[in-house]
């Protein structure tokens, strides 16, 4: 924890390379995160001997999508579900895809409302 | 090649603590594929930030697990005060590990015994869960709760504890560990428990490492990776070494955690010892604006808390990623292979805690 | 052999040593000084501030301070002590047993009379019987002799001047307060 924390803004499109790098210097995935403010952020978190590195874009509220990085890591399949279950991205490729059904709960998107339910709320 | 049938393990099994869904695909008693399934116990907790001021969101943090109750609180309260560079005192910092230890045992014999009772040895499991008692009581003692501690606050600690208290802690203690030593024998040698438990669920030092492991799932593999190691709250004044074991079996994963009992007895005395006198809370104004990774090792691995603040008493955002959550991977790997009869040993071996894992 | 040996040490114990469990409910459970059991409030002392109603994390506590009542939603009490902390009569107070399960959830509604502390009373009642006298000896004066010692006569005429110019200007702005009002409604008669 008290560790240097690096937090990088990268783009969409260098997702993959970037991870392909951290994976082939050893580095573990340790969370992939999503914040909702007036647009959706998203972290890829990555640790390597207690070093914490991190990367950061962003996505529109509606109609996001992502390309699945389980063919470097396969791990993040539970993620990546969460992602689109909770979130309502839609991540392309995932190694074990649930369509949805990762989480079982009645709702769709519940962590991402459209807007103006949200407001009313 | 055999014919293939799908069985649905879960969410209710006499052996599972807290509800998980596996569909099994089965080709004449062995196990190919298993497939996880979570969901039935999501609160939704993280949205709650938005609705509740953050010094009671320490409350919600507390109670998103049972088990691992206190060091949620622990690691909430850590991302805030970075967030807000509070300067928490050295008493209420060696106070919160001692409660973490204390924690990190009574959950570690709570595994024991169900995992025991997992193989049918009800009696060792009555065993464990009566020195567990021992345990609880020093919680309530301490801090008035057995389960749910409401322990700490954004700034320190709620109760003091006084050192005539401490002292006679100590020697309660060394009553602790020697009924426990009598127990850990048995985990250890016993000829049944072995029987059950060794070459199962294997889990190969690669694997963990590439599928992301934490905890002891890591730790039984022959990887030395804690995230006390990262020296946050009174650690950096403690001395001591992660517990690594190279049998990557479930009782390679028993053994881990019988040794982190006693090495979180030796670190409760330490943390006795060298605790310094003083205030016990800093005084806490505005509210937190910024962002903060905090990470924290609990009983059953590494667990990290995102928290970003926007200046007003909400957090924008609180997410949790627990350790379970991070096992499932592992798990659905050393599934694949094993008999039937030993899926609920593996699926214990990695210490479910689902209620943390879906907040 | 050493196996089955290894659990005799437990085996025995066990059998010499009480039981482990408690006869609860039948009996009290054990419990400490800290142990949080139930809320518990006295009303005599309790002045309704509404202090432990603001505080409540879950909003269990509901104190009406018109009607005269502190209600509690045991089922929502989460037994945090915020309430306990911030009472400053002390009226609210954690017990150390817990509540008996019930079928419904409990509400509990403690009827609270309105009271003026014992403290203002007394000044009160001081104050009247001074003012009867035809003495005002403002409460404030008291307080800083008690604690200074007796007030200099020199400064207290000062103070008594001060007044006199203090009051005799408010007299003034009040005056050129009632003409401006008269004014205005002057002005708005001739514009309607």
């Amino acid at each position: 924890m008290f560790e240097k924390q690096v937090i990088e803004n990268i783009k969409k499109d260098e997702l993959l390379e970037r991870v392909a790098t951290f994976a082939k210097e050893g580095y573990r995935l340790v969370q992939i995160s999503c914040t909702r403010l007036d647009k959706l952020v998203v972290d890829y978190s990555f640790d390597k001997d207690y070093k914490f590195h991190n990367l950061r874009f962003e996505l529109p509220l509606e109609g996001a999508e992502l390309p699945s990085i389980s063919d470097i890591y396969f791990a993040s399949f539970t993620y990546e579900n969460e992602l689109h279950d909770l979130f309502g991205i839609n991540v392309s490729g995932i190694n074990i895809d649930f369509g949805g059904k990762f989480y079982r709960i009645n709702e769709e998107r519940p962590f991402n409302k459209p807007v103006t339910k949200s407001q009313e709320a | 090649m055999g014919q293939r049938t799908v069985i649905p393990f879960g969410p209710h099994h006499p052996v599972l603590p807290e509800p998980i869904h596996l569909d099994l695909v089965l080709e004449d008693e062995v196990v190919v594929e298993a497939i996880p399934n979570i969901g039935f116990i999501h609160r939704g907790l993280e949205l709650l930030c938005e609705k509740k001021p953050y010094q009671d969101m320490v409350l919600v943090a507390e109670r998103i697990c049972g088990i691992c109750s206190l060091i949620h609180g622990v690691g909430f309260v850590q991302g805030v005060e970075q967030i807000m560079d509070l300067e928490v005192p050295g008493r209420a910092q060696f106070l919160r590990v001692f409660w973490s230890e204390l924690s990190r045992i009574q959950s570690h014999i709570l595994w024991l015994g169900l995992a025991a009772d997992a193989i049918g040895f009800e009696s060792l499991f009555m065993h464990s869960w009566r020195v567990r008692e021992l345990v609880l009581d020093i919680f309530e003692e301490t801090t008035g709760g057995r389960v749910i501690f409401d322990a700490v606050k954004v700034g320190g600690i709620r109760n003091d504890i006084s050192n005539d208290t401490l002292a006679r802690l100590a020697k309660q203690l060394d009553v602790i560990e020697s009924e426990f030593k009598q127990l850990s024998d048995v985990f250890v040698n016993d000829f049944t428990i072995t029987h059950r438990w060794k070459d199962v669920g294997i889990l190969t030092p690669e694997d963990a490492k590439a599928l992301g492991a934490v905890g002891p799932m890591l730790r039984a593999s022959g990887i030395a990776s804690d995230a006390r190691m990262l020296k946050y709250s009174a650690y950096e004044h403690l001395d001591f070494e992660p517990v690594v074991e190279h049998g990557c079996d479930c009782h390679a994963k028993a053994i881990v955690r019988v040794r982190e009992i006693f090495q979180s007895l030796d670190l409760m005395r330490q943390c006795i010892a060298k605790m310094p006198n003083g205030e016990t809370e800093v005084k806490v104004k505005g509210f937190p604006k910024g962002e903060f990774f905090s990470r924290v090792e609990q009983p059953r691995g590494e667990v990290i808390y995102y928290l970003k603040g926007n200046g007003t008493k909400f957090l924008d955002r609180f997410r949790v990623r627990t350790p379970t959550f991070a096992n499932v991977p592992p798990l659905v790997k050393t599934l694949a292979g094993c008999d039937l009869a030993d899926v609920p040993a593996i699926v214990l071996a990695i210490d479910p805690c689902i209620s943390c894992t879906e907040r | 052999m050493s196996d089955l040996l290894k659990m005799c040490g437990t085996i025995f114990t066990s059998l010499k040593r009480k039981s482990s469990c408690e006869m609860y409910p039948v009996k009290p459970s054990r419990s400490y000084k800290k142990t949080r059991g139930s809320i518990k409030i006295d009303s005599s002392k309790c002045t309704l501030c509404t202090l432990c109603d603001k505080k409540c994390p879950t909003h269990a506590i509901k104190v009406d301070r018109a009607a005269g009542y502190w209600k509690i939603n045991r089922g929502k009490c989460i037994l945090c002590k915020e309430c306990v902390h911030v009472c400053r009569p002390g009226s609210l107070t954690m017990e150390n047993q817990y509540m008996a399960p019930t079928g419904t959830i409990q509400i509990d509604k403690v009827d609270v009379e309105l009271k003026i502390p014992k403290k203002k009373e007394g000044i009160k009642a001081e104050e009247k019987e001074l003012k009867a006298k035809g003495k005002v000896v403002a409460h404030a004066e008291k307080a800083i002799e008690a604690k200074h010692g007796a007030i200099n006569p020199a400064d207290k005429e000062a103070v008594k001047e001060v007044k006199a110019k203090v009051a005799a200007r408010e007299k003034v702005v009040e005056e050129d307060k009632a003409t401006l009002k008269s004014e205005v409604k002057a002005s708005k008669d001739i514009k309607k």
